[in-house]
């Protein structure tokens, strides 16, 4: 195998598969990247069993066609640290991978090697090819803002009943629709699908994948996302990059259920004075237990909140609401969370009294539940 | 083992002529039963109540007491194994009851069945003289008042002679001559010298801190070991038997509850010891070992001393004889209360009183000990991160010491001269309102947060300092019935066993005063409903498994006792952990609210919170002051 690449589309492509490459692997080679270099591209390939990513660079020049896995954080650092334009790769006998860039040569230990592209790796695990059409797209940017609509409210840690740590993935009647909670809160937006193959699809994604589709698929050409269900994985394809997600196997608490149809009160209210006044109310309160009180009056909220012997705040903002009043505890981080991935300038609260879950609809089709506090006693 | 061989001793032919007689038609092969010989029921009854010197010791210095002495002398030899001789000036033995004194079950202190009901005097069994008259060579020398000559009466392991006139001062003097001697399985069992006598010790330490009015003395093979006049305060008794640098230390404990009075002294934490050979629990002033009580101790010094650490405590409870039982053992350790439930939450509750109100300096290290915790050998590679600390600390590892929880144990181990504490740091006390911060934080392997400190230098446990900051803050909340609780969106299902849900259910009610609702769902299903609002990352199933071990371990507990418990509990499950990365703003929230609590020195489980390091300790690490 030996190539000659454009540097920084080489580390570029190391960027993109950096997220797979085991930290702590089990099996050595989980801590690789796969190189193969075809006669008119070089692939690279990382997968740590959660997360596997494929990227295609074109900028290349294969000299001999062949494969290697190297040591991933290695070589993402030393390519980081090249100074040329170019970087030559060449598999030397033994073991040894060279890359070269102007007077600067490392040589790095190769785990597996091959001549034949045909013959794949033993010990590196299987990415599966991305063939035939896709079974979902959805366009790109609708997909990036889903993620980023829903990825906050997945819960922290394993849950043994229900992967309340894994975003839902669900099609459905044309709409395609993301889902996280934490059992506290939860998230749910949707949005029109481009195309579909199958009628119904659900699955648990681990946030991993989409937390690297997040970061990078906006710098990939194209405008749909190509999403493949693969079974226990589930493949997404935007421009170059490849990225794969493993899938939850347990169950998904039922959404529907959650998200009350509508309530007896309905505020509307400007997001960003909104904000403004959560972050101003949650200074005063006990960082462990944050509690704002949200006191609704015709036209009027008022965010109030009390951290004992430091003081307390009462901040206003006018607001869209008739009716006899509402009032309510929450904690301002989960408020703040929903309004920071609301993609709209008017949001709404609709609630059936004080102790029934609130749903806050924060764009079009993006719906945000979050539980009231209560206090005891 | 030890019973065995006293029977094989009892059915050798030594008593047996009476019964051969009026049995003779019995056939040869039969082992007959037979009535023991006085003597060797005396023998066997020593088991149960002299195993060693120390015994012996204790049994004779009570008598004295109970005799009303005001000055005790023990003189011992070979670790009393050779001769153990207790001086009193107390009442005495009148020589016509000296024969009745050494009979066992012969005694002063009980006249008839209902006094046992209320046993005030130290003994009453009467044993102890009977018991160390058949395995030893006993001489009592007594001159009560009004008698003109003192008498004496020998007793060769259990042969009583006829008393004698002796010459004798006021008061009785007791000797024991080669104890067990005759019994060789007995005597096989007795340790070294320095080993029975340090047992010898420990119990006239014990009477000595109970019985203040009382002198006593101690001489081993010709050197005196102990002498506490009869004048000396509790302070002065503690100075005597804890050492001086440590009884300057401890703190006084005084509570009335209802019939219980308690009052003593307890030692810093820094003292704190992986076993209870420092906690000396008097009962009428009597020293007892009662598990219950030392429980009691346990929990009330939870908060303060590492989880399965002892303070160095002198406890002194008094309550009405009739409250108390303490004919349960015959060594009298342990006691049974009619009112346990008082008691014990009377101690508990003075231990909490008396260290809450402490300002010790547990936050300061000495340059004290051999290694220490910020010993790394320097041989040895240190892990990225440490590398700045274990290269300055190679050199220093001879001056520091952290009071940390093994830290304290192996001292107290290894201690000199069998003090077994911590010396003491030679820092001013300090509390964390007087410190002021001067420095940025730097947090070490996620774990340890150092900053620079007025004095000084401060290192914090992130774990520790949240686990104590959530402590104060729920119970403060759950003080003024203010849980904050997050309702679930589903209620969370759990699944259990029925006798589970059963035992869940009955604390249903303290468990949402924290903020847990739960209900039944179902025959073995428990459905949670809210939880408290600040364990963010709380798994509804662990609070089951938790709160199920807080319902089974205090079946019998109050509510209050059951809310105790979950405080403690939800505190670690809610805290960051050693090794999570905190960003600035959670680091310095975190440090702002640890500011504010009122006891920050140790963790919920009793581990420390902080050490802090002035300069002179640095620049005694690093050779600018020696």
């Amino acid at each position: 195998m030996k190539f000659l690449i454009d540097r920084l589309a080489f580390r570029d492509a190391l960027q993109r598969v950096e997220m797979a490459i085991d930290r702590k692997p089990t099996r050595p080679v989980l801590g690789g990247v796969l190189i193969e270099a075809h006669n008119d591209s070089v692939v690279l390939m990382a997968s740590d069993l959660d997360i596997a990513v494929r990227y295609r660079v074109q900028q290349v020049q294969v000299d001999q066609p062949g494969w290697a896995v190297i040591p991933g954080r290695e070589l993402v650092d030393i390519v980081k640290d090249l100074e040329a334009e170019t970087v030559t790769v060449n598999l030397k006998g033994g073991d040894q991978c060279e890359l070269m860039a102007g007077e600067d040569v490392c040589d790095l230990v190769t785990m597996e090697t091959g001549m034949d592209l045909s013959n794949t790796p033993e010990a590196f695990p299987a990415v599966p090819m991305l063939e035939g059409g896709p079974d979902l797209t959805v366009a790109k940017n609708d997909f990036l803002m889903m993620v980023g609509a829903t990825r906050f409210a997945t819960s922290r840690v394993q849950d043994n009943r229900f992967a309340t740590e894994g975003v839902l993935l669900e099609l459905r009647d044309d709409t395609v629709t993301l889902v996280g909670t934490d059992g506290r809160r939860l998230a749910c937006i949707h949005r029109p699908a481009i195309s579909h193959k199958a009628d119904r699809h659900r699955s648990v994604l681990l946030p991993k994948v989409l937390d690297q589709i997040l970061r990078y698929g906006q710098d990939e050409d194209g405008e749909e996302m190509a999403i493949h269900f693969l079974g226990n994985l589930v493949g997404f394809r935007v421009g170059n990059l490849e990225s794969f997600g493993r899938v939850l196997d347990r169950e998904y608490p039922n959404y529907d259920n959650v998200i009350p149809k509508d309530g007896k009160h309905s505020v509307r209210a400007h997001r960003e004075s909104l904000a403004k006044k959560l972050r101003l109310a949650s200074h005063l309160t006990t960082d462990a237990a944050a509690v704002v009180r949200l006191e609704v009056s015709p036209d009027r909220m008022e965010v109030r909140s009390e951290h004992e012997g430091r003081g307390r705040a009462s901040a206003a903002l006018e607001v869209d609401y008739v009716g006899d009043g509402l009032s309510a505890a929450f904690n301002p981080a989960f408020l703040l969370d929903g309004l920071k991935a609301s993609h709209t300038d008017q949001i709404e609260l609709q609630m059936e009294d004080g102790n029934r879950p609130a749903k806050f609809t924060l764009g079009d089709g993006f719906h945000y539940v979050v539980m009231p506090l209560s206090t005891t006693g | 083992m030890r019973w065995n061989i006293l029977l094989c001793v009892a059915i050798e032919p030594r008593g047996v002529p009476n019964s051969s007689t009026v049995s003779g038609s019995a056939s040869q092969s039969h082992t007959r039963i037979l009535a023991l010989d006085p003597i060797v029921v005396d023998q066997i009854a020593a088991g149960e109540v002299v195993e060693r010197p120390a015994n012996v010791v204790k049994e004779l210095v009570e008598n004295a007491i109970d005799a009303g002495a005001t000055r005790i002398e023990v003189l011992l030899r070979e670790g009393g194994a050779r001769r153990i001789e207790v001086r009193d000036n107390g009442q005495g033995i009148l020589v016509e009851d000296l024969p009745l004194a050494v009979r066992s079950h012969a005694t002063s202190k009980l006249r008839e069945p209902g006094d046992l009901e209320a046993v005030a005097s130290l003994g009453f069994r009467g044993e102890a003289l009977a018991s160390i008259a058949s395995v030893s060579r006993l001489e009592i020398i007594s001159l009560p008042s009004g008698q003109k000559d003192a008498a004496s009466l020998l007793v060769d392991f259990g042969k009583v002679e006829v008393p004698r006139v002796a010459a004798g001062s006021l008061g009785t003097r007791i000797v024991v001559d080669d104890l067990f001697a005759q019994l060789p399985a007995r005597l096989k069992f007795l340790k070294r010298a320095s080993t029975e006598l340090a047992h010898c010790t420990a119990w006239l330490e014990r009477l000595a801190l109970a019985h203040e009015g009382i002198g006593f003395r101690l001489e081993h093979d010709g050197r005196q070991l102990l002498e506490i006049a009869a004048d000396a305060d509790l302070d002065a008794r503690c100075a005597a038997v804890y050492g001086p640098g440590l009884a300057g230390r401890m703190l006084p404990i005084e509570r009335e509850t209802g019939p219980l009075g308690l009052q003593g002294r307890i030692g810093p934490p820094e003292s704190a010891r992986r076993d209870a050979r420092r906690v000396d629990l008097f009962l009428n002033g009597r020293w007892v070992r009662d598990p219950r009580l030392l429980r009691a101790v346990r929990e009330g010094v939870r908060e303060f001393v590492p989880t399965g650490h002892y303070p160095t405590l002198c406890l002194q409870l008094a309550i009405a004889p009739d409250r108390v039982d303490v004919n349960v053992h015959p060594q009298k350790t342990e006691v049974r209360f009619r009112d346990e439930r008082l008691v014990f939450g009377a101690v508990l509750r003075a231990l909490q009183e008396a260290l809450a109100d402490s300002r010790w300096s547990t936050r300061s290290i000495g340059p004290i000990g051999r290694s220490g915790a910020f010993s790394t050998p320097t041989t040895t590679d240190s892990s990225p991160g440490s590398g700045a600390w274990s290269s300055s600390s190679g050199t220093s590892s001879r001056d520091f010491r952290s009071w940390d929880s093994t830290g304290g144990g192996d001292v107290a181990a290894a201690g000199d001269g069998g003090k077994g504490e911590m010396q003491e740091s030679r820092l001013p006390l300090a509390s964390s309102a007087e410190t002021r911060v001067v420095g940025p934080v730097l947090a070490v392997a996620n774990t340890f947060l150092v900053r620079e400190v007025e004095g000084g230098m401060e290192i914090l446990d992130q774990h520790a300092l949240h686990e104590r900051v959530n402590l104060e803050e729920l119970r403060r909340e759950l003080q003024q019935g203010q849980v904050v609780a997050q309702p679930l969106l589903v209620p969370s299902l759990v699944d259990v066993g029925r006798a589970e849900l059963n035992l869940l259910m009955r604390r249903q009610k303290v468990f949402s005063q924290l903020g847990v609702e739960i209900e039944a769902f179902g025959e073995n299903t428990v459905a949670i409903r809210t939880v408290p609002a600040r364990l963010t990352r709380l798994v509804p199933e662990k609070l089951v498994r938790d709160l199920l071990a807080i319902a089974e371990e205090n079946k019998q507990a109050t509510p209050d006792r059951i809310a105790e418990e979950m405080l403690h509990s939800m505190a670690c499950r809610g805290a960051v952990m050693a090794g999570d990365r905190l960003d600035a703003e959670a680091l310095q929230g975190l440090l702002e609210r640890g500011a504010d609590l009122p006891q920050d020195r140790t963790c919920a489980h009793g581990r420390p919170v902080r050490v802090f390091l002035t300069i002179e300790d640095l620049e005694k690490a690093f050779y600018r002051r020696m």
